[in-house]
This record gives structure tokens, sequence and C-alpha cells, in this order.
């Protein structure tokens, strides 16, 4: 029991921290949403439309959606696939799809905080109440 | 040089001496220089239709952008005559003047046929033809050369709408340049922001089975989209009333009720029909209620825009904006406010689209049969692998970007905009170099004098293109592409009510030495491989056939290519268009909050109007505005060219009002100046009632400086050499209707 409420008041402080750490890789890291136009594209959307048969299109949900998601790094309620969004960020991750996806061995050197901050600028500025909504392809 | 006519067989559907009339007027206004290379290079051939042999192969036309089904007649290797196909469900075998003079095009004798490389100053018309060999040398080295000062974003790369300018568009881009210019600030970009921004897309219309039909300035009978033509006239059979708001009297306000209105007021027109529809109680309720956002806003904004204000600004009485709001909602939901296609009219054009859609909204015209809808949606076709493009990339050299036009579509690009940063010198960085595919910005940018100066501060001119345009002629270096019906262009699918996709496939083999544009990029990024490292090298990103792309695009589809270039067509099985979807509340618009929106945050976050604000108009003592469109034998300033096309059309003409033209003593068909603040030309006056007093109207495309274009070549005036460069200030897209010019008596 105890561990399991340190494991929480952990998560929560993570959550926590993680929402400012990643507020702050929003706004401190130059951003290139070029990188993460394609790594969106090529690598979520390509995945999305393979595993579950359509692509999530950052026009589908609101600039303030996508930061709350984004923020919360919860890629998939049901945990039936990898928790975190960042995870499919990384450096691991794209390790592990090198061979089968151009964009992820392309990107392979960029820093996780990095590629989360292209991404993160691509689908809030592509939001659909955004100036310029984008779509996922 | 023009044709030998003792070598001419006789085209079909011209008369032999009409021809030799034609083909003697044309050639006294062609250069020595070009006249001397053509008759070194080349003989037309023509020949007449034999109707009984050969074969048929089906394909898609590109005499304008709307991609119509044709059949090619070919007998012994020539391409005859050119019908329309019949299968196809969009155009259902009808063809149009230009789609059949396509055989002219295709033996056209001023095609370029071979590489050329300019000789003398730039525009002297002084070539010499150069190897495809030495084509790629000489351009690849002055692209290097460019690089290597400027860097890759030195290059501006300007193309047209087509099939494969996806390509064009790929080769800057794996060049690394972030400066990119097409089509849509020279046609329909404020129409595309101002809907946007309303209702999250462009609807489609239902013009078959619509009773009211209200269009401004669309010219419906002599524009492109061939299956829009032939609904109207099916409406209009069935009873529909067609009311249109245009300055001059077109062809297609000639099938209805016309509104001569005055320019720049139609505004003052939309909102005062919204205030009756509101006022009278006439609006649909529900629609409004499930579907939109801001109503009361609106409504108390139309308040003060009354038929009698809006009389004054128009100059249509009062009682006709009354009696057209109640017929409209007598008649709604079907009803058609036509969006249109080219709005580069006025500098606040992106507000006064949003009218469109917000009348459309309170008639509840939406989503039901006679009305306006979202299209069934296109097949989905196969993407192509393409290698990784770089994203190390400049920023745009001319600020076309999210601060100074937040709402615009920064890849498109702005003309009016770039053509100032380079002329002022404000950019962030030099451009020297300019790539063109297919597009012909002096005859398609207003003020063509700016855009000669702006060719001449650049370091290297590159067309790609199949005729000597008038930007062409400026080039240094002309590489010659295979026209349409000489190659395999990627598949298509349109928007509209079915699914389907077509193909475009050669009928014939190329004229001279012309190439298709994947072969000429390939022949390029060869070239430039040999001269530096790219991210990718060329060798791998074009390391493609067109066979390879369209299987591609065929993957997941249950048709192949061969049975695709056989039928020509394929039509997806299933249900097409299903109406109703948004009035269920199955689908939402695009639109931040899902609705269709008459408040626009985003335009006011961006410091735009939310609502549309209606601009008085000023006009200038002694002068006419000037506007421009085009006949129904011409695609912008593509085909002015065309022996055949020309024949109907050799000339174009000012049209002046008959009161006008006695003040000024101005008699029907003679000579006069039109003059404007950049510029003046002479031509021949039209007199008229189908035009107001304070309006003149000059058809697009004429007034060519490329002598190269010899049946054209001193034929008309520009009217891109009198209009001013102004520009809608939200898309940027250049308004052409904001010129006055003066006509003066010769």
């Amino acid at each position: 029991m105890r561990s399991s409420k340190l494991f929480l008041a952990g998560l929560s402080l993570a959550v926590l921290l993680f929402s400012v750490v990643g507020d702050a890789f929003a706004t401190d890291i130059k951003a290139n949403k070029k990188r993460g136009q394609v790594y969106y594209r090529m690598v979520c959307t390509a995945c999305h439309v393979d595993m579950a048969g359509t692509a999530i299109s950052p026009a589908g949900r609101s600039m303030a959606e996508w930061r709350a998601y984004l923020d919360a790094d919860k890629h998939d309620a049901s945990a039936k696939t990898n928790p975190t969004v960042r995870y499919y960020l990384s450096q691991a991750y794209r390790e592990s799809i090198k061979d089968r996806n151009k964009a992820a061995k392309k990107f392979l050197a960029v820093p996780d905080d990095q590629l989360y901050a292209d991404v993160y600028q691509f689908a809030v500025n592509g939001a659909k109440d955004s100036d310029t909504p984008a779509t996922c392809k | 040089m023009k044709p030998d006519p003792g070598k001419l067989e006789t085209p079909a559907g011209l008369s032999r001496r009409g021809f030799l009339t034609l083909c003697a007027g044309a050639g006294a206004g062609a250069a020595l220089p070009w006249r001397s290379f053509q008759a070194a290079s080349r003989e037309p051939q023509v020949p007449a239709h034999s109707w009984s042999r050969g074969e048929v192969i089906p394909s898609t036309c590109n005499m304008c952008v709307n991609r119509c089904g044709i059949k090619c007649h070919v007998v012994d290797g020539v391409l005859e005559k050119i019908d329309g196909d019949s299968r196809n469900p969009k155009t259902a075998g009808g063809t149009c003047a230009k789609g059949q003079a396509g055989v002219m095009a295709l033996y056209d004798p001023d095609r370029i046929t071979h590489p050329l490389i300019r000789v003398g100053e730039r525009g002297a018309g002084k070539w010499r033809r150069a190897s495809w060999e030495e084509a790629f040398e000489y351009t690849a080295d002055k692209i290097d050369r460019i690089i290597e000062k400027y860097g890759p974003e030195g290059l501006l790369f300007s193309s047209c709408t087509d099939l494969t300018e996806v390509f064009f568009i790929k080769f800057g881009k794996y060049l690394g340049t972030p400066n990119f210019a097409r089509h849509a600030t020279l046609c329909l970009a404020s129409r595309n922001v101002g809907y946007f921004a309303t209702m999250g897309s462009v609807p489609d219309v239902d013009l078959a089975n619509a009773k009211y039909i209200l269009m401004f300035g669309a010219n419906r009978m002599e524009a492109f989209e061939l299956p829009h033509n032939r609904d109207l006239i099916t409406g209009l059979q069935n009873g529909a009333r067609l009311v249109v708001i245009d300055p001059r009297m077109t062809v297609t306000a000639s099938k209805g009720k016309w509104l001569p209105i005055r320019p720049r007021t139609d505004m003052a027109l939309t909102l005062a029909l919204m205030h009756v529809l509101i006022e009278e109680d006439l609006y649909d309720k529900a629609f409004v209620a499930n579907l939109t956002t801001g109503f009361e806003e609106l409504k108390a904004h139309v308040a003060g825009y009354t038929p009698e204000w809006a009389e004054q600004e128009t100059e249509i009485p009062a009682r006709t904006i009354i009696k057209m709001a109640r017929e409209m909602a007598a008649a709604a939901p079907a009803v058609v406010i036509y969006p249109g296609r080219r709005s580069s009219w006025y500098t606040n054009d992106a507000q006064f689209r949003r009218t469109l859609p917000m009348l459309m909204a309170l008639l509840g015209a939406f989503d039901t049969g006679g009305a306006s809808f979202f299209n069934a949606g296109k097949v989905k076709l196969g993407g192509f692998d393409w290698e990784l493009e770089p994203v190390e990339v400049a920023p745009r050299f001319d600020g076309f970007d999210e601060e100074r036009f937040p709402l615009a579509h920064h890849e498109d690009g702005g003309y009016i905009n770039l053509r100032d940063t380079i002329l002022n010198d404000t950019g962030n960085y030099p451009v020297k170099g300019w790539m063109l595919y297919k597009q012909n910005p002096l005859a398609a940018v207003a003020d063509s004098a700016k855009t000669l100066r702006m060719m001449q501060t650049m370091d290297f001119i590159c067309a790609i293109d199949v005729q000597p345009s008038q930007t062409a002629w400026m080039a240094d270096i002309i590489l010659p592409e295979t026209l349409y019906l000489e190659r395999l262009d990627p598949v298509w699918t349109p928007a509209g009510t079915t699914r389907y996709i077509g193909i475009r496939q050669p009928v014939v083999k190329p004229q001279g030495e012309a190439k298709t544009l994947l072969e000429i990029l390939q022949g390029l990024g060869a070239a430039l491989d040999q001269r530096r490292e790219f991210e990718t090298p060329f060798a791998e990103v074009f390391n493609f056939t067109m066979e390879d792309y369209l299987d591609a695009q065929l993957k997941k589809l249950p048709i192949d290519r061969a049975t695709l270039m056989k039928d020509g067509i394929w039509v997806a099985p299933g249900p097409g268009l299903k109406l109703g979807e948004y009035r269920n509340g199955n689908k939402d618009f695009k639109t931040p909050s899902g609705k269709i929106e008459f408040v626009s945050e985003r335009f006011r976050r961006n410091g735009y109007d939310p609502l549309p604000v209606y601009e008085p108009v000023t006009g200038e003592p002694g002068k006419q505005r000037l506007v421009t469109g085009r006949y129904a034998y011409f695609t912008h300033a593509s085909n002015q060219n065309n022996i055949w096309l020309n024949a109907i059309h050799p000339e174009n003409e000012v049209w002046i009002n008959p009161d006008l033209a006695k003040e000024k003593d101005i008699e029907d068909d003679e000579y006069v100046i039109v003059r404007s603040r950049v510029g003046e030309v002479r031509i021949r006056a039209y007199v008229t009632p189908r035009i107001r007093k304070d309006t003149v109207f000059i058809t697009h495309g004429f007034g060519t400086n490329s002598a190269g274009q010899t049946t054209l070549y001193g034929k008309g005036g520009a009217d891109q050499a009198l209009m001013e460069d102004h520009a809608d200030t939200i898309s940027n897209n250049q308004a052409l209707h904001e010129t006055f010019v003066e006509i003066v008596k010769l």
C-alpha cells in the first residue's frame, strides 16, 4: 500500500514536473516545425494508420487539447501500448524502428527534448483553432 | 517561322483560306531571330481528321485545369481529333473549344521542342539550340553558382497547378530552398481564406437542383469546370432563378437576371441581404441554432446595413435587394450562393468572401439538395515513398510567414509581396535565381513593368514550358516539356459527387526532343550531383519512373496501371455523395467551434475584423475602374497563341459603355489608348451597353511581349500592363480590380 502511495506521489510529481518542463521545452528550445511535421507524418501517422487504421490529424484537436495531451504525456489511455508520448519521440524508440522508418533513421541523433519541442510546435500550430490547421499527411 | 502554307494540310474545322490569312497576319509581327530559328527546327503538321481508322486512346485534358476526360483519335502515330469521353462521370462526354484545340497545341509551330539558350539581351529573342546535355550542364552550373554565393535559399521556385507540379516543388525542397511561389495568390487565395475561416473549407454546389442561384462575378458559362456549366444549364431548364451580380453583362449574366453593381460594393449587397433575412425573420432558425455560432453578434452587426443604405453603395434598388432576399428565403434551402473561383478582385476580398457562406448559412442552404455541400471525398491514392526532404532550411526571404500574413498559406507564397521584397531589397537575404515551371508571372501578375524589373535583378532565370510564353521569352534558358498528349502523368482524383480516378497518358510520341518534367529534373539533378553534395543525392531522390509512381498510387486500389490506361478512368464502388451528415450531427465543420462561424475569433486574434465591415468606395473623377476576365476559349494567358483558338478571337478589346464612348467621341471598333498610373496599351474599342459607364473591361492574355508567339504577337493590349499591384490585405491575393484608367481617343 505504502509503495503504491509512493508510486502515485512520485507519478504526480513527475507529471507536475513534466508539465512545467514540457512547457519549458515548448518555449525555451527553438523548435523546428518542419522536422516536427516530418516526424509526425512519417512516424506518428504511419503507425496510427497501421495499428489503428486511421490517422490523427493535428486539426482534429484544439490547441488547448494538444497542450493538455502532450503535457500529460499519456499516449494511450488503455495502456496497451507504451503509456508515454515521449517514448515514441525518444531516441530509444527511433533506434527500434530505424530500419523500417526513414524519419526515425534520419532524426536518430536529434535529442529527445528537441524532437519533442518540434512535434509539440507542429501539433499545436496545426490545431483546429490555430491560424494554420494542418492535416496528418 | 510561321508554317509554310504550301506544306500544310487544312486543319480540321478551319478553312484553308482562313488559316492562310491567319498565318500571313501573324507572321508579320514575328521577330526575325525567332523566325529564323524556327524555320531551321520544325515544320507543322496538322492533319485533317479521317474519322474511319486508327485507334482511340482515353486520357485527360490539360488545356485548362479542369481535367476533363477525353478520347484521342490517333492515326499512324498522328493525333487527328480530340473528343469528350462519355464514360467520364465528371464531364460526361463534353469537351470545349479549348479541349478540341489540343490538337493544334500539339502541332503548334511555335512550340519549343529543343532546349534554347539565350544569346542576346534578355527579351531580345536571340536564342541558340542546345543539346539536353549542354542544357543540363548550363542550368546546373548557374544553380550551383547561386548556391555557392547565396545558399540554396537564393533560389525561387514558381509553378502552376498541375499533376506533375509535385516533382518540381520536391526538386526545390531537396535543393534546400524555402522560397516557393504558387498559383494561389494570382487566383483564389482570398476566397480560400474567407471560406476556411467561416466554414472550414470551400464547398461544392448542386446547381442542377437549385431553385435560386446567386453568382457574384463568376462567369460560369465562359469558365472552367464543365460539370458546373452543364449543371447550371440543367438547373435553368428546371426553372432555377439565376441572378448575376457583375458590372459587366457576361454570357452567364445573359442567361438570368443581370444586376450591374457598382464595382467593389458587393459586400454592401451581401450585408444588406443578411439584414433583410434577419429583419424579416426569414432565416433558417433551426440551421442557425444547430450549425452556426455568433448569430447575435451578426444580427447586431448587420442592423445598420439596410437595403436603402446598400442602394446608395451598390446602385441596386433597395426594393430589388428586398425582393432578392425574399425570393431566396422562399427557395431555401435549395439556394446556391456560388463561391466563385478567381477571387483576385479587391483589397478586402477575403472579408467579402466570408459573407458568402454567412449568407448561405442564414438560408440553411447547405448539406441538402440544390444547395452547397462538401463533396464525397476523393479516392484514397497510395503515397509515394519519397526520400526525406531537408528540414534545416532558412526562413522565407520575403517574410511571408505567420507574423506578417498569419492566415495565408505560407508555402504558396504571395507574388505581390515577394516582388516588392525583391525590388525594394527588403528581404531577409537576396534571391537571385528563378526557376519557373508552367508559370507565367509576366502575364499573370499585375503591373508587368514591375515584374520585368524584378526579372532583371535575377542572375539566372530558367523556364520549363511548352511554348515561348511572355516569361519564358525573358528567361536565360528554356527547357521544353512534353505536352500533356505526349506524357504519362500521376493519377488524379477529383473533388465532386462521384469518386473516381483518371489517367493522363501519352497518345503520340513527343515532338522534337521535348522531355517530361520528371526526365528534366532527373537530368538536371544528375548534373547538380556532379557539382556538390546534397543531403540526399538527386540520383536517389528521383530514382524512379513515372510508372513506378503510378504503381505506388494504385497500390491499394483494385485496379492496375494497364487496365487504367486502357479504360481511362476507374469509378470507385460504393455510395458517392451522402447529404445530411452535418445536419444530423455526424460531422463537424473544420472550424475551431466545429460550426459555421459568423464571428471569426481567428480573424479577431490576428487584428482583422471578426465580422466583415464594409469599406466605402471611392472612385477617381474622369476615370473608369478596370476589370478583367476572359472568354470561354482561353485559359489564363496560355492558349491565345493557339492558331485554332486565336481564329475564334484574334484580338482583345476594351469594353466601353456607349455613354462614355459618346462623351469621348469613340466609335465601335476604333483603336484607343487605355492608360493607368503604371502603363498604357493601344487596343480596339468595343462599345456596348453590356458594361457600366464607370467600368471598362479588358480580356486577359493578349498584348504579348513574346515575339515567339507568332500568332498572337502584335495583337491587342495586356491588361496586366495597366494594373496596379494591389493585394488583399489578409491573403496577399492580388487585387486586379482596383485600378482606374482613362480612355484616350487616338
